[in-house]
C-alpha cells in the first residue's frame, strides 16, 4: 500500500481512531489534546501503532516513540509523515 | 429514572474472579476480597454517606446481588434477592485518630463477603475521638473492579443528580443486559478461544518459576501485606526515571519490570537457573472519560513470559514487555483470552478453577501484578471530609503466592506487596521491599 504522507490527513485519521476506540463519547479530544491526558496508555498506544501499520501504511520504530513525538496526535502525525517520506512503509 | 434489571448476565471477568475466590478459600485464605481505606478529615458528614447509601438504587441493588447458576451448565448470572443485606456499619474509636497504620480492624477483616451469598460490598466507618474518620470499603472482586469502585464512590459523593458523575444509567454495560449473540456468536467465540488456549499452552511451557512450595501445606494459609509508601519527592524521581525508560506511556511496564527484577533476585537466591517468569496483567477496557460501567469486571489480560536472561536489567525487561505486548495485541490475544473465559463460564466452579491452571500445570503465574493508577482521580473530598490519604489492600491469590500492586493517591506512589505465608520468608519479603525501592529510585539515566 502507498503510505499516507499528509500530516493533517494522518492526524485526522488518528483522532478518529482514538474517538472510536479509547475516548468516551462527549469527551473533548482533538489533534492538539495531550495524549497523556486523553487515556492513551501503553495498551492504547500499541493499538494506535498497529492502526498506523495497517491503515496508514507506516511502521513507527521504537526509537521514534519519544516524549516529543507522543505529545499529541499532531506531533505523532508529523513523525509518521516524515517516516513515510523516508520510506518507512509497511510494504 | 430507569429501574435496574432483577437479573444481569455475569461478565467473563466476574466468573474469573469468582474462580480465584474459590481457589483462595480452598487454601484457607479469606477470599478474593479487597478493601479501599480512606483517611478523612473532620468535615466528613457520616449522616450524608449513610443517607446516600440508603437512598441509592445502585447501593440497594448491590446489597441484594447474588451470583447464582439458574441451571447446571448454564452460566452464572447476577440476581437480586428480595431482601437486601446490611452493608453499612459504624464503629466508634474512643481514643484514637485517623493517623493510624494501614491495617484492617478485626470487625472488617473477619467479615465474610461472598458473591454467591451476598453482600459483596460493605462500608465500615470508624469515627475517631478527635473527629477524624476512617472509611473501609470492602468488596468481593467478583462484583466490582477497582475502577468500578472509583465510579461507585463518585456516585455516592454526588448529592442528587450532579452532572458528570456516574448515575444509574452508568451502572451496567449494555452488553450484559442485551440478548446473547446466538449460535453465530458462540461459534465466533469458540474460534477465538481456541487460539488463546493454544497460545497459553505454548507460553506456559516448563520451565516456569514459582514461589509456591511443592510440599503439602501443614495448615490453612495466611495472607500478609506490606505497603511501600513513597513520598512526593520520591514519586517525582520515579516518574522522571519511568519517563526516560518508557517515554511516559508505559509506566506500568516500568513498574512491572521493577517487580520482575525483584522476583528474579529471590529466584536466584533459591537457585532458579532457567525458570521463566509468567505474569498475567489485567487491563481495564473502559474508555477514557467514561462514567461507567460501575458493576462487573471489565478487563482484558495480557500474558508476559520473561526468560531469566532478560530478567536482570530493567531496560531489557521493558524491551521484552513492549515486544510481547505488541505481538499479543497484533494477534488479538486479549480479545481471544476473554472469549475463552466467556466460553468456560458454564463450567462448574470447581472444574473451572482447575481448568484455569491447566496450561501451566496448575502454576497459573509466577507473580500477580496490577497497576491500578490513581485512586478516585479528581476526588479530593468525600461527603464533606477532605481525603487525607487513601490506599487499597488487595488479597493474594495462591497460586502464585505473591501479588504486587502499584497505585497512587495524589502525587504519592504506593507499592503493595501481598503474599501468602508459605510462599515467602520474612527475610525474602525484606529483600523484595529493598529491591523494589532501589529499582524504582535508581538515579535517572543520564
Amino acid at each position: 500500500m502507498t503510505p499516507e504522507k499528509d500530516p493533517k490527513t494522518i492526524a485526522a485519521q488518528l483522532c478518529q481512531f482514538a474517538r472510536t476506540n479509547f475516548v468516551a463519547e462527549g469527551t473533548a479530544f482533538d489533534e492538539n489534546s495531550p495524549l497523556a491526558q486523553a487515556g492513551i496508555d501503553s495498551f492504547a498506544l500499541v493499538e494506535l501503532l498497529l492502526f498506523c501499520e495497517r491503515v496508514i501504511g507506516v511502521r513507527v520504530p521504537d526509537s521514534h516513540l519519544t516524549g516529543n513525538n507522543l505529545t499529541s496526535m499532531a506531533t505523532l502525525a508529523k513523525c509518521i509523515s516524515e517516516l513515510a517520506r523516508n520510506g518507512h512503509s509497511t510494504a | 429514572m430507569p429501574d435496574l434489571p432483577r437479573q444481569i448476565r455475569s461478565a467473563a471477568g466476574d466468573y474469573f474472579m469468582h474462580g480465584q475466590d474459590r481457589r483462595m478459600r480452598r487454601f484457607g485464605l479469606p477470599g478474593n476480597v479487597c478493601c479501599a481505606i480512606f483517611q478523612l478529615d473532620r468535615g466528613f458528614d457520616v449522616d450524608r454517606l449513610r443517607r446516600r447509601i440508603a437512598e441509592s438504587l445502585i447501593m440497594d441493588w448491590l446489597a441484594r446481588a447474588r451470583l447464582v447458576r439458574p441451571l447446571p451448565l448454564l452460566p452464572a448470572v447476577w440476581r437480586t434477592a428480595t431482601k437486601p443485606k446490611a452493608i453499612y456499619f459504624e464503629h466508634h474509636d474512643k481514643n484514637g485518630s485517623a493517623e493510624t497504620l494501614w491495617s484492617l480492624p478485626k470487625a472488617v477483616a473477619e467479615r465474610e463477603l461472598r458473591a454467591e451469598q451476598g453482600p459483596g460490598v460493605t462500608f465500615d466507618v470508624v469515627r475517631h475521638a478527635d473527629g477524624t474518620n476512617h472509611l473501609y470499603l470492602s468488596w468481593n472482586h467478583t462484583l466490582l473492579d477497582a475502577r468500578g469502585l472509583d465510579f461507585l464512590l463518585s456516585h455516592l459523593n454526588a448529592d442528587g443528580a450532579a452532572n458528570g458523575t456516574p448515575g444509574i444509567q452508568d451502572f451496567v454495560s449494555p452488553r450484559q443486559t442485551a440478548r446473547g449473540g446466538g449460535i453465530a456468536g458462540w461459534w465466533s467465540n469458540a474460534k477465538m478461544a481456541h487460539g488463546s488456549v493454544k497460545w497459553l499452552h505454548e507460553s506456559g511451557k516448563e520451565p516456569l518459576f514459582t514461589l509456591v512450595p511443592t510440599e503439602p501445606r501443614s495448615g490453612p494459609c495466611r495472607n500478609h501485606r506490606r505497603l511501600i509508601r513513597l513520598t512526593e519527592a520520591e514519586t517525582a524521581r520515579i516518574d522522571a526515571r519511568s519517563q526516560q525508560i518508557t517515554a511516559g506511556f508505559r509506566r506500568s511496564h516500568f513498574y512491572l519490570a521493577v517487580s520482575i527484577r525483584a522476583l528474579h533476585a529471590i529466584a536466584l537466591r533459591r537457585g532458579n537457573r532457567d525458570g521463566a517468569y509468567l505474569v498475567p496483567v489485567p487491563h481495564d477496557t473502559r474508555r477514557h472519560g467514561a462514567k461507567g460501567p460501575i458493576f462487573s469486571n471489565h478487563l482484558s489480560i495480557l500474558f508476559y513470559r520473561i526468560e531469566t536472561r532478560h530478567a536482570g536489567r530493567i531496560t531489557d525487561i521493558v524491551g521484552e514487555l513492549s515486544r510481547q505486548m505488541m505481538d499479543q495485541i497484533r494477534d488479538r490475544f486479549p480479545e481471544c483470552c476473554m472469549a475463552a473465559l466467556e466460553m468456560f463460564k458454564p463450567l462448574p466452579l470447581g472444574y473451572y478453577a482447575h481448568h484455569l491452571g491447566k496450561p501451566t500445570r496448575g502454576k497459573i503465574a509466577s507473580l500477580s501484578f496490577s497497576d491500578s493508577g490513581e485512586i478516585c482521580p479528581g476526588m479530593t473530598e468525600l461527603c464533606g471530609g477532605r481525603i487525607l490519604d487513601a490506599t487499597h489492600l488487595i488479597p493474594c491469590w495462591r497460586w502464585p503466592g505473591l501479588t504486587m500492586l502499584f497505585l497512587r493517591f495524589g502525587n504519592r506512589l504506593t507499592a503493595e506487596l501481598s503474599w501468602v505465608d508459605d510462599c515467602l520468608t520474612p527475610a525474602e519479603v525484606d529483600g523484595l521491599e529493598q529491591d523494589v525501592r532501589k529499582a524504582l529510585l535508581e538515579e535517572a539515566l543520564s
